[in-house]
C-alpha cells in the first residue's frame, strides 16, 4: 500500500508535467494543425532560465518565476514569427514538421551554449519538510504543482468561455475559414497559440526542476511523452490531453515500480505507437468526434 | 524543374560515372588515413541518406526513425559475427534482410498515418530501438567491440582505402538503381503520392502497398549502411544510433537538396566533413547544426544541388 | 437501354447533420446524366460515396446489377469507375504527360524491382505508354502542353487534364465534379463538345455534377435535382427547366 501510494504520487507529479506539455501541443494543434516538436525544449528553457534568474541573478522567487514564464512564452512567439510563418505560405506539411524539429535542435544548441551540459536545480517553492501520507512521502512541491495545474484549468475555462479572444480562438480551431470570415484575425490566433504553449511548457519546467533537476538535452524525450499524452487523451480537447498526461505519468510510474524501470520509456513509446495505430482519436473521444475537430 | 536530375536524363548516368571516378581517385591520392576514414563515413552516410531521400524526396513520406534501422543493421550483424561466429558477409546479409522484414512490420500500420503523425510515430520507433539497445544490447550503454572486419572472398578489408573503395562502389551501384527507379513511371507514381494520395487512390493504385515498398527499400539501404559501419569501426555502442542520427540524415537530405537524389551524396559529404572544418567549435556542434538546419529550411530550400546546377549552367554552358 | 449504375436508398450524415436522405438514382448506359442542385445539397458527397472515398451510412450502389457497396476505391476502379474532383487533384511536380502515365501505369502496373533494374529508358513498355498517353491528351486538346509542369497550367486546362487522366483508366462510367467551374465561355463550349465525344465516340457514360446550367441543358440527356440531400425532381432538360420546384430551390438560394 505504501509502495503503491509512493508510485502513485510520483506518477501524478510526472503526469502533471506531461499534462502541461500535452496542453501546449494541443493549443498549437488546434490553431494550426501543426505538432510542435519543440515543446520539450520550451520546458527545459523555462527550467534553466528560472535557475538563471533565481540562482545567478538572485532575483526574488516570484519575480524569477514570472520572468521565466514570460521569456518562454516569448520564445514561442519568436518561433512562430520567424520559423512557422515564413513557411506556412508553402503549405507543405513536410516542411512545417521539419522546421519545428530544426527549431528544437537550435533551441537545444542555444541551451547548451548558455548552460553547458550540467544538470541544474534550485530550491522548491516551499522548503518545509515533506508530508507523510500513509507512510508514503509527498514533497510539498508536488502540491504546488497540482495547485498550478488547477489554476491552469481554471484559466483555460475562463479564457475559452468568458473572454472575447479566447472565444475567437475556439472558433478558429473549429473552422478557420468561417472564423476569418467573421472578422477574426486568424494569424494573430496562431501567434497567441504559440505564446500560450510556450507559457504552459515553461510553467512545467519551472515547477519540475526543483524535483528532478534538468539539463539541456532533456527536451526530445519530454516532447515524445507530451505527444503520447496528447494521443492518449485525444488531440483536440484540452481536458482530454491533460487527462492523458496524468494517465501516462501514473502508468509509467507503476511500470517502473512493479515491472522494470529501464523499460518504462520504451513501453510508453510502444503505447504511443499502439494508440496511433488503433485509436488515433484517443481514449475519450470517438473517431467521429475527432473528425469534427478536423483531426 | 525540367532540369532536376530526377527527370529522365542520360546525363545523370554520366554524372554518376564522373562522380564515381572522382571519388575513387580522391581515395587513391589521399594518403592521410584519417581523412580517408572520414570519406568512408561520408560514403556510409550517403548510402543511408539515399534511403531517406527515396522515401522523403521521392515519395514525400517523412521518417525520423532511420536511426532504428541503422542500429538494427549494425547490432544484428555485429552480434551474429561476434557471438554466433557467423561469417561476416553472411551476417550482413542476414542482418539487412531481417531489418528490412522488420521494417514491414512498422511500415504497414505506420504508413496509414500522415504528416505529423507519421513523423512522431517513426520518431517513437527509432527511440524505442535506441532504448532497447541500451537496455538489452551487449555491453549496455557502453556497447561492445572486437567485431570482425569484412572479408570479400579472401581479401580482408583492413585499411580505410579498402573500405573507401568498397563503400563508394556499393553506393554507386545503389545510386544507379535508384536513378532508374526515380526516372521510371514507377518513380513518377511515387512522386504523385507526394502530390495527392486521394487522386492516386481513385486511379486504382494501392497506396499502402506503394508506401510499404518504398519504406522497405529505404530501410534496406540504411540497414546495409549500418551493418557495414559495424564491421568498419569494429565497435558499436547505442550512442551512435540515437535519434540524432536521423536528424543528421535529415540535414543531409534537406541541405543537399530534397528534390534530387543527388542531394543525398552531396549532403552526406558536406555534413560529414562539416565537424572537421568546425573543429574549434566542437563544443557547439548542436547549435551550429540547429542554425544550419533552421536557416536552410527557411532560406535555402532547394539545397546545394541547386547551386551546383545553376553554377554548371552558368559556367559550363556545353553541359546544357 | 440497360441501367449502368444504380444508387439505392443512400443515407449519410456528418456528426448528426444529415447530408443525404434516401437518395435514389439510376443512370442509363451511354447517357450523360446531370446532377444539379444548390451549394451544399450533397452532390460531392454522393460522388464520394459512389466512388468509395466516403462510406454511406445506409444504402447500396450497383454497377451493372453487381453490388459494389463494399468494394474498396481500388476495386471500384477495376470494375469501371473513374472520377474527377471539384477541387483540383492533379499531380503537381509532374508534367502533363506524366500525369496521364500514372493512370496508364495504374491500369497495368509493374513492380518496383523491374523499375529499378531497367529504369525508363531500357524498359520496353514505357515507350508504348507515352504514345498512348499522348493520344489521351490529344483527345482533350492538350497535347501541345505535354511536357509542361502541370502546376503551370491554367485551372481550366488542369480540369481537362483530370478528365484525360480519368479517361486513361478506360472506365465504364465517368463521374465529373463541376468540370466547368473556373472555365470561360469558350472553354465551357469546348468542354461540352468533349463530353459529348466521350459519350458518343468512346461509349463512356457520364455522371455530370455541374452548376453551369447552359452546359447542363446542352449536353445532358437526363437531369436529377438534389436539394438538401433529397432528390427534388428528375427529368429531361426541357421539363426540369420549367419545373417550379426547381426554380424555387435555386431562387431560394439567393434570398
Ligand atoms: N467531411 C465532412 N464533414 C462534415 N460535413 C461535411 C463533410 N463533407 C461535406 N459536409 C457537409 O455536407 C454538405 C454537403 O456538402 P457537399 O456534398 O460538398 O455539397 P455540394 O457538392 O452539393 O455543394 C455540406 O453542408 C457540407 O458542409
Ligand atoms: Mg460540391
Amino acid at each position: 500500500m505504501e509502495l503503491f501510494l509512493q508510485f502513485l504520487f510520483s506518477g501524478i507529479t510526472v503526469g502533471a508535467i506531461y499534462a502541461l506539455i500535452a496542453l501546449g501541443f494541443n493549443i498549437v494543434y488546434n490553431a494550426t494543425s501543426i505538432l510542435n516538436l519543440a515543446q520539450g525544449e520550451f520546458l527545459v528553457f523555462g527550467g534553466l532560465l528560472m535557475w538563471y534568474f533565481l540562482e545567478k541573478l538572485n532575483l526574488p522567487y516570484g519575480f524569477s518565476f514570472l520572468l521565466a514564464l514570460g521569456a518562454t512564452g516569448f520564445v514561442g512567439l519568436l518561433m512562430e514569427r520567424f520559423t512557422i510563418r515564413p513557411l506556412q505560405k508553402t503549405a507543405d506539411p513536410l516542411l512545417l514538421i521539419l522546421i519545428t524539429i530544426a527549431f528544437s535542435i537550435l533551441l537545444r544548441g542555444i541551451l547548451m551554449f548558455l548552460f553547458g551540459k550540467d544538470p541544474y536545480g534550485y530550491r522548491p517553492i516551499d522548503e518545509g519538510p515533506p508530508l507523510i501520507i500513509f507512510g508514503a512521502i509527498l514533497q510539498r512541491q508536488v502540491l504546488w504543482i497540482l495547485l498550478f495545474v488547477v489554476l491552469t484549468l481554471i484559466f483555460l475555462y475562463l479564457f475559452f468561455n468568458c473572454t472575447m479572444i479566447g472565444r475567437a480562438m475556439k472558433a478558429c480551431s473549429v473552422d478557420k475559414t468561417s472564423a476569418s470570415l467573421m472578422g477574426i484575425n486568424t494569424s494573430q490566433m496562431v501567434m497567441l497559440s504559440f505564446f500560450l504553449s510556450g507559457i504552459f511548457a515553461g510553467l512545467a519546467g519551472i515547477l519540475i526542476t526543483p524535483i528532478t533537476f534538468i539539463e539541456y538535452d532533456k527536451g526530445p524525450l519530454l516532447t515524445i511523452k507530451g505527444f503520447t499524452s496528447a494521443i492518449l487523451g485525444g488531440l483536440g480537447s484540452n481536458w482530454g490531453v491533460m487527462a492523458g498526461g496524468f494517465l501516462l505519468g501514473i502508468l509509467e510510474s507503476l511500470i517502473a515500480g512493479y515491472v522494470h524501470s529501464g523499460l518504462k520509456d520504451a513501453l510508453a513509446l510502444l503505447l504511443m505507437l499502439i494508440m496511433l495505430l488503433f485509436r488515433p482519436a484517443g481514449l475519450f473521444q470517438s473517431a467521429e468526434q475527432a473528425r469534427l475537430r478536423k483531426l | 524543374m525540367k532540369d532536376t536530375i530526377l527527370n529522365p536524363n542520360t546525363k545523370t548516368y554520366i554524372y554518376l560515372l564522373i562522380f564515381y571516378i572522382v571519388i575513387l581517385s580522391a581515395g587513391f591520392s589521399i594518403k592521410d588515413p584519417y581523412i580517408l576514414t572520414i570519406f568512408v563515413f561520408a560514403g556510409l552516410n550517403a548510402l543511408s541518406a539515399l534511403g531517406l531521400s527515396l522515401l522523403m524526396g521521392l515519395a514525400g513520406q517523412i521518417s525520423l526513425g532511420h536511426n532504428g534501422f541503422y542500429g538494427l543493421g549494425a547490432y544484428l550483424s555485429a552480434i551474429l559475427s561476434v557471438y554466433y561466429k557467423v561469417p561476416v558477409l553472411l551476417s550482413i546479409v542476414i542482418a539487412v534482410t531481417f531489418t528490412s522484414l522488420f521494417a514491414i512490420l512498422l511500415a504497414i500500420p505506420a504508413l496509414r498515418l500522415k504528416g505529423h503523425y507519421l513523423a512522431v510515430a517513426t520518431l517513437g520507433f527509432g527511440e524505442i530501438i535506441y532504448l532497447l539497445l541500451n537496455e538489452w544490447g551487449p555491453g549496455g550503454p557502453s556497447g561492445f567491440g572486437d567485431i570482425p572486419r569484412l572479408y570479400l572472398g579472401a581479401i580482408e578489408l583492413s585499411s580505410p582505402l579498402h573500405f573507401h573503395l568498397f563503400v563508394w562502389t556499393l553506393f554507386a551501384v545503389a545510386f544507379f538503381f535508384s536513378l532508374n527507379l526515380a526516372n521510371s513511371t514507377y518513380g513518377k507514381v511515387l512522386r504523385a503520392l507526394h502530390a495527392s494520395e486521394t487522386a492516386l487512390r481513385t486511379l486504382g493504385i494501392n497506396i499502402v502497398s506503394l508506401k510499404v515498398k518504398i519504406f522497405i527499400l529505404s530501410a534496406f539501404l540504411t540497414a546495409l549502411s549500418g551493418a557495414i559501419y559495424a564491421h568498419f569501426v569494429t565497435f558499436v555502442s547505442p550512442a551512435t544510433f540515437s535519434v540524432f542520427y536521423s536528424v543528421l540524415l535529415l540535414m543531409m537530405v534537406m541541405l543537399g537538396g530534397i528534390h534530387s537524389l543527388w542531394g543525398a551524396p552531396i549532403g552526406a559529404l558536406f555534413i560529414t566533413f562539416l565537424p572537421e572544418t568546425l573543429r574549434p567549435f566542437k563544443e557547439y556542434d548542436i547549435l551550429i547544426y540547429g542554425l544550419i538546419l533552421t536557416l536552410g529550411l527557411i532560406f535555402f530550400r532547394k539545397g546545394i544541388i541547386h547551386l551546383l546546377e545553376v553554377g554548371a549552367k552558368r559556367w559550363l554552358p556545353f553541359l546544357k | 437501354m440497360a441501367t449502368l449504375l444504380e444508387v439505392k436508398g443512400i443515407y449519410k450524415s456528418f456528426g448528426g447533420h444529415e447530408v443525404l436522405k434516401d437518395v435514389n438514382l439510376k443512370i442509363e448506359e451511354l447517357t450523360i446524366h446531370a446532377l444539379i442542385g444548390p451549394n451544399g445539397a450533397g452532390k460531392t458527397t454522393l460522388l464520394n460515396i459512389i466512388n468509395g472515398i466516403e462510406r454511406a451510412d445506409r444504402g447500396n450502389i450497383y454497377l451493372l446489377n453487381m453490388d459494389i457497396t463494399n468494394y474498396t476505391v481500388e476495386a471500384r476502379v477495376r470494375v469501371g469507375l473513374a472520377r474527377t474532383f471539384q477541387l483540383l487533384e492533379v499531380f503537381s511536380g509532374l508534367t502533363v504527360l506524366e500525369n496521364i502515365l500514372t493512370a496508364l501505369f495504374a491500369k497495368n502496373p509493374w513492380g518496383i524491382i523491374k523499375s529499378m533494374l531497367f529504369g525508363e529508358r531500357f524498359h520496353p513498355i514505357e515507350g508504348q505508354l507515352k504514345k498512348r498517353a499522348l493520344e489521351y491528351l490529344e483527345f482533350v486538346n492538350l497535347s501541345h502542353r505535354a511536357d509542361e509542369e502541370v502546376q503551370n497550367l491554367p485551372a481550366g486546362e488542369q480540369k481537362l487534364l483530370e478528365i484525360a487522366r480519368a479517361l486513361a483508366l478506360e472506365p465504364k462510367i465517368l463521374l465529373l465534379d463541376e468540370p466547368a467551374a473556373g472555365l470561360n465561355n469558350r472553354e465551357t463550349r469546348i468542354l461540352g463538345e468533349i463530353l459529348k465525344k466521350i459519350c458518343r465516340e468512346k461509349g463512356i457514360t457520364i455522371l455530370l455534377v455541374e452548376h453551369d446550367m447552359e452546359l447542363v441543358m446542352r449536353v445532358s440527356d437526363l437531369i436529377t435535382v438534389l436539394n438538401f440531400g433529397e432528390v427534388l425532381a428528375e427529368g429531361p432538360p426541357t421539363l426540369i427547366q420549367k419545373d417550379p420546384r426547381v426554380i424555387k430551390a435555386y431562387l431560394g438560394e439567393d434570398f
